[in-house]
């Protein structure tokens, strides 16, 4: 069937189908507006009359949307045209309405109570020109559509693996935990999952990410023009929401995977009122390893879990209440040569409410922790290293909207930290002894402001403040050094004992935030953002990547904080009534009180790590440049960046520098990045997408010489720290999904083929050198993935 | 079919986590410089001790294993007491002098080269060293398999460290050091005279093995690996490990750690950075001057230990075999032809 017989039987089916209905008509009639026109009102209930905050609007089939505010309001732009207004809101019936819009125009909706028809709602926080009025420079919000259109590594759709896609964000490489933001580290990411917050994202050194895909509403990240409610970490925010439990009537959705299998169950607790929903994953890759012919690995092990459990409920029209559970858990080994485990358990809850027509008060606490242990498997060293991060934070925010230019929020966060750095446990026939670093807590406090203000339809502008107070607390022995000289073991000279709960050390930061959008035209704006942030809790991490099992360290009476000025200014251009989205951002980051670490750190077990690090200061710059077609059968979204991450590290008195106190690139500077995604909607229900990604290598300390003694050892001789690179990372993904089918309101099935690295590239994950026996010394690289991986994945809804 | 569907599945699995290939790749690291490397020991037994000097060689030339001597400098080695022990130059860069250390002395290397460049070391207490006690030397199987998909055991020998440090006032730094010598006996069809060789065998290539036995709970140490290595013919008669225990500074073992973490680096998810490792030599005119290598002041204790395969009760066949209809190698009718062998049987060698 060619396109164009296609496209007349598909209007040929759905012509009736709008005849049959009245069309709302909005607007002058005889206006004469062939660019963008504006819809705007509230969402009410039909009931009570009281406003409905939080009530998705969608505008079909152009997928345009938006969330009603706290008095109900809400404001949507599209070019003049006939659409659908499609409304839904837990516990409401879902409003669904075709109309044609001929200029601005005001529409109120009410909403009934009551049962809904079984839909599949696809969500997305994203309008179509969201990229122009939305004040906030620098966030980039991925719905579940854009998830799905980017090709799946073992056929799974994965939120950090498309964050990837990103511009100015990257990674390490394959393997590595984490991601990389705009030349900020891995642990400089506040990672929030419903308000849960995240250490370790990752399952499977980095594969998966421990977001269950099919859970997910949307993902928001922030890295620039971040929020004053958010605050901790320096360079990112990424918040994930998961969606709300069908209130009706019971669902089951999973997929079938060839590494994993997932599942998610949902329904209604009180029809209508209360809705829950609970999801699983499990990897079966240990049975696998277990029938393979090669001994390392078949002692090896590779599984994970997640069970993630949400619950929502509206008390009153005006009071909702909630909470998200999860529990992750991870053991890797290989061979006899390494093992961990890892696991995280988190819980949050919400209770949110409407105070009068212009207030909303959300109150959360949220408790959770995170353990790693790292074993020693071999000889008489058999031993288990364990550390463990407990947290309990506790929020309140209000939020005011006093006219539809104003958006006040106000709140407080106090955060209490408890970590237990090591603990060192001999296996059975040990020799080792056991050990054990005493626990380490804080308390950080954070009260903050935010104001959206529209100045005028042209200019809008986020003005905020955080101010924290962090304390770390006693029991503490801190150990004195001598003065003017470098601290090491050699000059420790006396120590002072802190009691329990008494204060060693204190810090303060104040994080100005500040963004402003100036819309030149209908098709254009330019946006600047600027924010100090600060950061209290760091991950002590001295791998060529972060890893599960590294430690994380709190600010304390030698560690000072570090902080960031973000600074980005960007110019945001649509083409075709919003359906072309293009823009070009400009980024700077000074970094202070940066933390980096002396040639062969000893970070595990050691109560004077303050003996182990080097303080400095970073600077991280770049361009990022965007484009996307977002709309129609053949969509298109091409990405690049030129960015540049570095450090510099001075000698002093009392510190030894890195590279003669030159500047160096940090481990993931990768000065180009360069994404492309192909989605090809073949048929309404077949579907192709092609994603292309290429990397500068990532710096590397190389050997450039060698040495022996006596003829029995030959000892290289590296650089300067991250001399050299590896070489470039580049690789193509395709994924073909078909589906789903079957009966609309029952069960529906789709079948996803995918192939990762569709050319065998053998991306070096690191370089390394090797002497065997009277030869020469030759470099290698490890690929972790050096082949091509297909994969089939069955998913299914009913 | 399928069978063959669910190797194919297994591969693509088993490839997810642990399918990484290591292959080799041209780096270009040009503007590198030679730096100067001093290898010294200074131990507590009477012997010729060496000092050797040469240039590090740069990589990516073709010739990485040669090394260029520096010769023609003044060494000599000064203890805290005011002694002073002239080196000489006894071969190209090595610099040789019979003597012994004292424990409880402090010593320290001075090196002034040809074109008047001054090194120096740090000075080092010389520590007696703990006895050893007998190692044990135990054959080990590993499992692997081959192409074919046939199991296959691997057997090699084991050789483990025995120490008590219990008595000892202050717990020591350890480092040992082993190399081997083993019987190689002619046989070829109609041999007249047999002619049996002794063999110097290099079996710690690039292993580094330190101890620090603060972190042992009682002092004992028992069964800690030093090495492995394939068990074949070179234990079908006797085999002779030569092991060294060094008692060496708190210093030198962190630089052993050091080189250690830099010489097993495999590029893996885990490793630590490699870094530059400070040893305990430097230029006192220059503090910039990298100067590589260690000048060793440490206490030794030396044990050997035979093995042979009718002691281990695991057998080893010899390698040259006439009744077996084997191919016969050449060392089978002359075992001279081995590197490093003598037909000369060292005096401590057992019957």
């Amino acid at each position: 069937m060619t396109r164009s017989t296609f496209t007349l039987l598909l209007l040929f089916f759905t012509l009736p189908l709008f005849s049959q209905q009245d069309i709302m008509e909005l607007g002058d009639k005889n206006a004469k507006n062939e660019g963008s026109v504006t819809l705007s009102g509230q969402v009410f209930d039909a009931a009570n009359g009281e406003p409905i905050p939080g009530a998705v609007l969608q505008i079909l089939p152009i997928g345009l949307s938006d969330v009603s505010r706290a008095d109900g309001s809400f404001r949507l732009t599209m070019p003049a045209g006939k659409y659908s207004i499609q409304i839904s809101f837990l516990g409401y019936e879902e409003f669904n309405a075709p109309f044609q819009i001929f200029s601005n125009a005001r529409q109120d909706f009410r909403l009934q109570t009551g049962a809904l028809k079984l839909n599949e709602v696809v969500i997305s926080d994203i309008r179509a020109d969201d990229n122009l009025t939305s004040v906030m420079a620098g966030v980039e919000q991925l719905s579940i559509e854009k998830l799905e259109r980017q090709a799946k590594f073992l056929g799974e759709m994965d939120v950090l693996r498309s964050l990837q896609s990103v511009t100015g964000v990257t990674s390490a490489g394959e393997g590595a935990a984490g991601f990389n933001v705009r030349g900020g580290n891995t642990d400089e990411n506040l990672i929030l999952m419903d308000g849960n917050l995240v250490f370790n994202p990752v399952h499977a050194l980095g594969f998966f990410s421990l977001f269950h895909p099919d859970m997910v509403q949307g993902v928001t990240l922030y890295k620039g023009g971040v929020p004053a409610r958010y605050g901790g970490r320096l360079s990112s925010v990424l918040d994930v929401k998961l969606r709300e439990g069908n209130d009706r009537q019971m669902s089951v959705q999973g997929g079938v995977g060839i590494a994993s299998s997932r599942l998610v169950l949902e329904g209604p607790i009180v029809k209508n009122k209360a809705s829950f929903i609970a999801g699983a994953r499990v990897s079966y890759v240990d049975w696998m390893l277990k029938r393979t012919r090669n001994v390392d690995l078949r002692k090896s092990q590779a599984f994970f879990y997640d069970l993630t459990a949400k619950a929502d409920a509206r008390l009153t029209p005006t009071t909702k209440i909630g909470f998200t559970a999860f529990n992750t858990h991870d053991n890797f080994q290989f061979a006899d040569e390494v093992k961990f485990e890892y696991a995280t358990t988190s819980g949050s809850v919400y209770l949110r409410q409407l105070v009068g027509k212009k207030i909303n008060l959300t109150t959360s606490v949220n408790a959770g922790q995170y353990q790693s242990n790292l074993f020693d498997i071999n000889g008489n060293d058999q031993s288990r290293f364990t550390n463990n991060i407990q947290f309990l934070r506790g929020s309140l925010i209000g939020f005011y909207q006093p006219t539809d230019a104003i958006q006040l929020e106000l709140g407080a966060e106090q955060n209490r930290y408890t970590v237990s750095p090591g603990e060192l446990n001999p296996l059975e026939n040990s020799v080792v002894k056991a050990d054990l670093l005493p626990d380490e807590q804080a308390h950080e406090t954070s009260l903050f402001l935010n104001n959206q203000w529209t100045i005028s339809d042209n200019i809008e502008l986020m003005a905020g403040v955080r101010y924290i107070f962090f304390k770390n607390l006693g029991p503490e022995r801190v150990l004195l050094y001598e003065e003017g000289v470098p601290k090491t073991e050699e000059t420790i000279r006396d120590s002072l004992q802190f009691g329990d709960g008494e204060e060693t050390a204190s810090y303060t930061g104040l994080e100005p935030r500040l963004s402003l959008r100036v819309r030149l035209s209908e098709a254009s704006s330019v946006k600047f953002g600027y924010n100090r942030s600060y950061q209290f809790f760091s991950q002590i991490s001295n791998t060529a990547s972060a890893t599960p099992i590294d430690i994380w360290q709190l600010s304390n009476y030698y560690i000072r904080p570090q902080h960031a000025d973000n600074f980005s200014i960007g110019y945001y251009r649509n083409f075709r009534e919003n359906t072309i989205q293009s823009y070009v951002t400009l980024f700077y980051r000074k970094i202070y009180q940066l933390i980096d670490y002396k040639d062969f750190a000893k970070l595990l077990l050691n109560d004077h790590i303050e003996t182990e690090l080097l303080t400095g200061q970073g600077k991280a710059y770049g361009v990022e440049m965007y484009f996307n077609k977002a709309y129609g059968q053949h969509r298109f979204e091409l990405n690049y960046t030129y960015s540049r991450t570095q450090r510099q590290i001075e000698a002093s008195a009392v510190q030894e520098g890195v590279n003669s106190g030159e500047w160096y690139p940090s481990n993931y500077d990768k000065p180009h990045n360069l994404n492309l995604n192909y989605f090809f909607q073949i048929k309404p229900n077949s579907s192709l997408s092609v994603n292309f990604t290429y990397s500068t290598g990532r710096p590397t300390t190389a050997p450039v010489s060698t040495y022996s003694t006596r003829n029995v050892l030959t000892i290289p001789v590296y650089s300067q720290r991250n001399r050299y690179r590896i070489p470039d990372y580049h690789r193509l993904d395709l994924a073909y999904t078909v589906g789903p089918w079957g009966k609309r309101d029952r069960w529906r099935n789709s079948l996803t083929f995918s192939i990762y690295n569709l050319y065998f590239r053998k991306n070096a994950f690191s370089v390394f050198f090797r002497q065997n026996p009277f030869q020469n010394v030759k470099a290698y690289r490890v690929a972790v993935l050096g082949t091509m991986f297909p994969a089939v994945t069955y998913d299914f809804k009913f | 079919m399928q069978i063959k569907f669910q190797h194919l599945l297994l591969a693509a699995l088993t490839g997810l986590l642990f399918g990484s290939c290591i292959d080799e790749i041209r780096l270009d690291t040009g503007d590198a410089r030679q730096l100067l490397v001093v290898d010294g020991l200074l131990s507590d037994s009477l012997q010729v001790h060496d000092i050797r000097l040469n240039y590090s060689a740069l990589l990516g030339l073709g010739l990485d294993h040669i090394k260029e001597p520096v010769t023609g400098a003044t060494v000599r080695v000064l203890d805290d007491a005011g002694g002073i022990f002239d080196f000489t130059e006894t071969a190209s860069g090595v610099y040789s002098r019979l003597m012994k250390g004292e424990a409880g002395k402090a010593y320290h290397v001075e090196i002034k080269t040809a074109d008047e460049k001054t090194i120096r070391s740090t000075p080092a207490v010389l520590a007696q060293a703990p006895p050893l006690l007998p190692a044990t030397a135990k054959v080990v199987e590993e499992l692997t398999i081959s192409q074919a998909g046939t199991s296959l055991y691997d057997k090699r020998l084991a050789l483990e460290m025995n120490t008590d440090v219990s008595a000892m006032p202050e717990r020591p730094y350890l480092r040992w050091r082993a190399t081997g010598e083993y019987e190689f006996g002619e046989d070829y069809p109609g041999i007249i005279d047999r002619k049996i060789c002794y063999v110097k065998n290099t079996v710690d290539l690039n292993n580094i093995k330190v101890f620090d036995t603060n972190s042992l709970a009682d002092g004992l140490l028992f069964d800690e690996p030093l090495l492995t290595t394939k068990y074949d013919y070179r234990f079908a008669y006797m085999y002779c490990f030569h092991i060294f225990q060094y008692s060496i500074s708190e210093a030198e073992y962190q630089y052993w750690r050091d080189v250690r973490d830099n010489v097993t680096i495999d590029g893996s998810l885990f490793d630590p950075p490699p870094g530059t490792v400070t040893g305990n030599l430097y230029n006192p005119d220059d503090p910039n001057d990298q100067i590589l290598g260690y000048f060793s002041v440490a206490g030794v204790h030396y044990k050997r230990h035979f093995v042979s395969a009718a002691q281990l009760g695991v057998s080893a066949p010899p390698r040259c075999r006439s009744w077996s209809g084997q191919p016969q190698y050449s060392e089978c009718r002359d075992c001279t032809q081995i590197q490093n062998s003598s037909v000369e049987r060292p005096w401590y060698w057992e019957p």
